[in-house]
Order: C-alpha cells, then structure tokens, then sequence
C-alpha cells in the first residue's frame, strides 16, 4: 500500500496516520470534501437522473429497483469472501484512539461525531463505550411533557461521568414538543453541567440542530469523505490487504482493484472513483453497491468460487451505469418525500411517529411507506423505517431537487 | 412613394414562394403548439427548480421561433433588400398602428416582458387584486391561475401602468406570512419563542432560510406574524394553514386568548 493511499488530506504533519480500519480518520466538518468524480460518470449521471425522474413518473406501475439475475450476481459466501463486514474489532480500536485525540483538544471534554446514514459509526461507537465502561443515554420511555421535565430528565443521567449518545437524532421528534430534550441538553452544555462524553449525530439531524440554534456549544467532527484511494485502500482491507483483492471491469477488462499505483500493465478504470463520489465518500453506501457491482468470474466454477480463501482473490465488476439501483419517483404530490426526508431527519422513526413529523395521516403513511419499501428505498429494522444504503444516494438527489434542506455531506 | 413601395417590394410574389411561406408558418405555428402543450405538462410532472426552468424556458422557445420564422419567410417572399424591408415593415407599422392598437400595444409589451421579466412563467404575482401562479405567457397576454384554480388573464399592456407584484421573481424563494391576534396579558418572548418552533418543526419549511416572527401592539392587543419560506412556492398555502393550525393549538396551551372579532383595519 503506498503512502498517499493511507495519507490523511487535510491533517497536521504530527497528526498519526490512521489505520485502515476508520479511514482518513476524523476531520472537522469545514474540512469534508466531497470526493470528485470523473466528467463522464458526473454527465452520464445527470442524464441518467433526469430520465429517471420522468421515466419513473410515468411507468407509474414499475418501481425502480430491478434486482439484477442471481446468476450473475456473487453469493452470499463469495460476497464475504470479496465484501465482508467491516472488522468492528479494528475499527473500535482506530476510532477509540481517534476519540482520544479529538477529546484531548476539546475545552469540556464533550465530542460530537456527525456523520451521514449508512456510515456504521453508531454501532462501532457502541462497542467502544461497552469496552471502556462509558454510560450509554437511551431515550427516555415516556417523552418530557414540560421543559422543565426535559431538564430533569438530565440531571437524572449521572452525565459526570463518561458517556456516549449513540443516537442523538432518536432524543428528539420534528414537532414542537419534541424538540424539549435536546434544548434542555445543549442548555446544559453551554452552561458546562456535563461531563467528558460523546455524542453520535446523524448528519441530517445536526444539519437541523445547526439551522435551530446557530452556535451549537460543542466540539464537531466527522469521518473523513472516502476519496478514490482511501475506498480502494479501505475495500481491499475488508479482505486483508488491497493486494489480496484483484478486480476487473466485465465489459472491457479493465483493472479496478488494486488502484494503478500499484498495477503493472493493463489500464485503469476509474470506477473506484466514481463509485466514491456517488456515495458521496460515505462507507456504508459504498459498500452497498461495490456489493451489487461484483460478479463472480465467469471462468471460474460456482464451486470454486465457493471455496475458502486461500490467496489473492479475483472477480468482475459491471460499470456503475449498468447498475439498476433504487429510484424516487419525481411527484408534485410531497408525501413520500416528506416521509423519507423525517426518516433521514431521525435517523429512523416508527409507523406510528411519522403521522406527528410529517404532518400525514396515519393511513396515508402505511400506504405510502408499502410504496418506498416496495421500491426498495426503505427498510425496517431495530430502529424503526429507515432510508437503504442503496437507496440513500437518490433520496438525497430527490429531496435536494425538491427544496428540502438536505446534509452537508 | 405613398404605397412605401408596397407593390414593388411585392412584385415577386409568386404562388410557389407564398406556399412555401405558408408551410413555414404551419410548421412553426405547429412547433409552438407543441412546446406549449407539452413542455407545461412535462413541468407539471416535476418539483423545485427543474419545474420553474422548464416553464420559464416555454416563451423565450416561442420568441426564438417566430424570430426564425420571419427570418425564413420574409426572403422567401420579397427580395430582402433594404428598400423593400423598409417598404413590408412600414406597411404593416401603419396597419397595426391603426386597426390594432390595443393588440400592438399588449405585443410590445409582450416582447419587453421577454427581455425585462417582470413576471415568468412559475412566478407568483398580483396584479389588480389578482394573486396567483403564472401558468402561461401569451404574445399578448399572460394567464395566471389563482389559488382557487381561477385562470386570470392579464394583457401584457397592463404592464407600463400598473403595479405588479411578484413574491418570488424567478427562484423558489416565496416567503409567506401566518398572522396571529392575541389579547393583552401574556409573556409576548415566551410567545416568539413559541412560534418560532411551530414554524422549525413545520415539515413544509425552508429551515435555511430566516425565519422570523415579528410582533406589533394594536388596539386590541398584539399582532404576532410568522415568516417563512415553504420548500416550494406551490406550497405556500399548505404551510401558512400548517402553521396556523399548529400555532393556533400552541398558543391556547400556552394560554393565549385570541382576539375573538377581528378588528376592522383603521
């Protein structure tokens, strides 16, 4: 791996590189760059959105995701063998150490970690706070009913010693009561009633909190944007090493992975770099559709591929225009959108929460939330309804083209 | 040189060269047809900007192709030198000038609109007491479609003497008002601070843009006004009705008394 693949862009000459496990480490939010993308994919993109936008209007009867065949898509033991998980171990490591450093320039000891969905950085940082004994706030079971009970509520927190908000985009709700606890949180921030602690905030919700109250007393960063050598040096680490990982463009045999630095011979093709400026340098949307442009290699058997590995490992990878990914349809009418730019806002809300933050009925919601599952750009999970990795890149496109205020990322 | 030297600049005219001349003109009248049936309803498909760019872009098409057209027709008609320009201009100067002058008037004034855009297509305007949407720009008049799905047409000469108020002129910046009458006797900071978040927690505002309340003493009390922008100028009246209705619930939990009869403006 060369030095400028792991090379942090906006850092200090004494600031550690850090490791492959968070890569680019964490920068402050004025110092995120969105990675660039090359002119052919930024036109094809635009002309593939515009279309989309009519052609989805009005094959009303068709949703946007069109699965690709199984045949030629990777199973599930190859996807783990050429795209596994994250090392969540690793990774806990690299951003606890980050964390320290972060903190150590902090005046009160309180970090703010903003990040956009998809990004796995609450889940790590859950981990973290596990390992080092931090008390983790959960929501309140029963919502303040006054200002005064939201502050109550957090001087019963113990916040003296450390602790961790895995979610701060889950302490509040868009509707005017639901704003109490985090008032009464960065009230209690200002005036320094808090301890050292972290807090993880999805970006859409920061990017709300910001707008509310202009002078947010607390310490911001964010994980660095994966740029075209950071998301090769980080793809190829999910299967120990870039090195280890060898893939080619199915339609011309082009070289994709490892990055040209690195390559002897045949020519680069610049999906890597697309593929980080579609998804916006964001890790887990990323990883998403790497997933979904990987195709075994066709001269090698199923059974092969099956195989465990035992050295480098090659496959295919279909041009990101190929990719049939979700799509929003373009409509005058705002419910679908108004539900899926709360969902981004919360980070994930119940059926029954969205009637209150969106302004809809309850039986337009069920409806409508059938129509964006069905489309693939929503899910439930653990946390409620929440936007797909997949689907995140044209929600956002959507709601940015629709006049809502959207992320910094 | 009393018929401006009509007959001579027209002495060319042959059938062949007039039906030519008409297919030019069918052919453009049918291309403007075209763009204004179907780039409106392209609009109507799409939200935010792409919409007002695309109704924006319907009457400089049309500008462009009459432009064109004329620019066709007229060599295919009359030799165009200087004299016998000079000579179909002026004649039809004189014709318009006298049996249409309304009509010329609103034309002209069509073709300052073009280039002066006081209004365009998407812009939300008022005019004589009028307040709606501009769906169309004619070559003599504009049609606007208030909130109550009434179309209003408006000729383009009401443009050299009369006020025209455009609320977003060109962008999808609109602001809109939702007004508030309390009787005295409450705390008026708890009630900015109040309304300010039922306008943040409005899923139908533009939290980038200010939004403000203002509040002034009236004889019956105090007039609190909201300001905002709506995602879209489309959805101004959705959020002033949405903040109504949220502010309204608000203040009575907060103990507000509204004014019962509102009072007729001094």
């Amino acid at each position: 791996m060369s030095e400028s693949v792991v090379a942090r862009p906006t850092d200090a000459p004494e600031v550690p590189e850090p490791p492959m496990a968070l890569p680019g480490g964490l920068v402050a939010l004025a110092d995120w760059r969105l990675p660039p993308a090359s002119v052919r994919h930024t036109v094809r993109d635009l002309l593939r959105s515009t279309w989309g936008q009519f052609r989805h209007r009005f094959d009303s009867g068709e949703h946007g995701f069109r699965p690709e065949p199984d045949i030629e898509t990777l199973t599930s033991l190859q996807l783990r063998r050429f795209a596994p998980d994250p090392d969540r171990t690793a990774q806990v490591q690299a951003l606890g150490a980050e964390i320290d450093r972060q903190q150590a320039q902090t005046r009160d000891g309180v970090l703010a970690l903003v990040a956009p969905p998809c990004s796995g950085l609450r889940e790590t940082l859950v981990t973290l706070a596990e390992e080092r004994g931090w008390r983790v706030i959960q929501p309140p079971e029963v919502w303040p009913a006054s200002q005064a009970e939201a502050e109550s509520w957090w001087q019963q927190q113990a916040l003296d010693e450390p602790w961790l908000i895995a979610d701060l985009a889950g302490l509040w709700r868009r509707h005017r009561r639901g704003l109490w606890l985090l008032k009464a949180f960065f009230q209690g921030l200002a005036l320094g009633r808090f301890g050292a602690g972290v807090v993880h905030c999805s970006s859409w919700c920061w990017g709300f909190w910001q707008r509310y109250l202009p002078q947010l007393p607390v310490a911001s960063c964010t994980p660095a944007a994966l740029d075209e050598p950071l998301l090769a040096a980080w793809l190829g680490s999910l299967v120990g090493g870039e090195s280890g990982l060898t893939v080619r463009m199915s339609d011309s045999g082009d070289g994709v992975l490892p990055l040209e630095s690195e390559r002897n011979g045949s020519r680069q093709h610049r999906l890597i770099r697309d593929l980080a400026a579609f998804a916006r340098g964001n890790p887990g949307v990323a990883l998403a559709i790497w997933r979904k442009l990987l195709r075994a290699r066709p001269e090698a058997p199923e059974a092969d591929a099956d195989k465990p590995a035992t050295g480098a490992r090659s496959c295919w990878a279909i041009p990101l225009e190929q990719l049939s990914l979700p799509a929003v349809p373009s409509s005058p009418d705002r419910g679908a959108t108004l539900i899926l730019h709360a969902l981004l806002l919360h980070d994930g809300l119940s059926l029954g929460e969205l009637p209150a933050v969106t302004g809809l009925g309850s039986d337009a919601v069920a409806i409508l939330l059938q129509t964006l599952r069905n489309g693939e750009l929503v899910a439930e999970g653990e946390r409620g309804w929440q936007v797909t990795a997949l689907g995140y890149p044209a929600v956002r496109r959507q709601l940015l083209n629709d006049g809502y205020p959207v992320d910094g990322f | 040189m009393n018929d401006f030297g009509l007959k001579d600049a027209l002495s060319s005219l042959s059938s062949q060269s007039v039906f030519e001349a008409l297919l030019l003109v069918a052919v453009a009248v049918a291309l403007i047809m075209a763009i204004q049936a179907f780039l409106p309803r392209l609009a109507g498909q799409l939200g935010g900007k792409p919409r007002l760019y695309l109704l924006a872009s319907v009457p400089l098409l049309r500008l462009l192709i009459i432009v064109a057209t004329v620019l066709l027709v007229v060599p295919v008609l009359i030799e165009p030198s200087f004299e016998n320009m000079f000579a179909v201009f002026a004649a039809l100067a004189l014709a318009m000038g006298f049996a249409f002058k309304d009509y010329a008037n609103s034309l002209i004034a069509g073709i300052v609109t073009l280039y002066e855009m006081p209004y365009r297509p998407g812009d939300w305007i008022e005019v004589g007491g009028h307040y709606g949407e501009v769906r169309r720009i004619g070559t003599r008049a504009a049609e606007i479609v208030t909130a109550d799905d009434t179309v209003v047409v408006i000729p383009h000469g009401v443009l050299w003497n009369a006020l025209i108020a455009n609320a977003n002129k060109g962008s999808d910046n609109l602001m809109t008002v939702a007004e508030f009458h309390l009787r005295p006797g409450h705390d008026v900071a708890a009630m900015q601070a109040l309304l300010r978040d039922v306008a943040f927690t409005s899923p139908l505002v533009r939290i980038w843009q200010p939004i403000k309340v203002v509040v002034a003493q009236r004889p019956y009390g105090f007039c609190y006004r909201v300001k905002a922008y709506p995602l879209a100028p489309a959805d101004q009246f959705a959020l002033i009705s949405d903040l109504t209705a949220r502010g309204s619930e608000a203040l009575g939990e907060a103990g507000a008394t509204f004014v019962e009869v509102p009072p007729v403006a001094a």
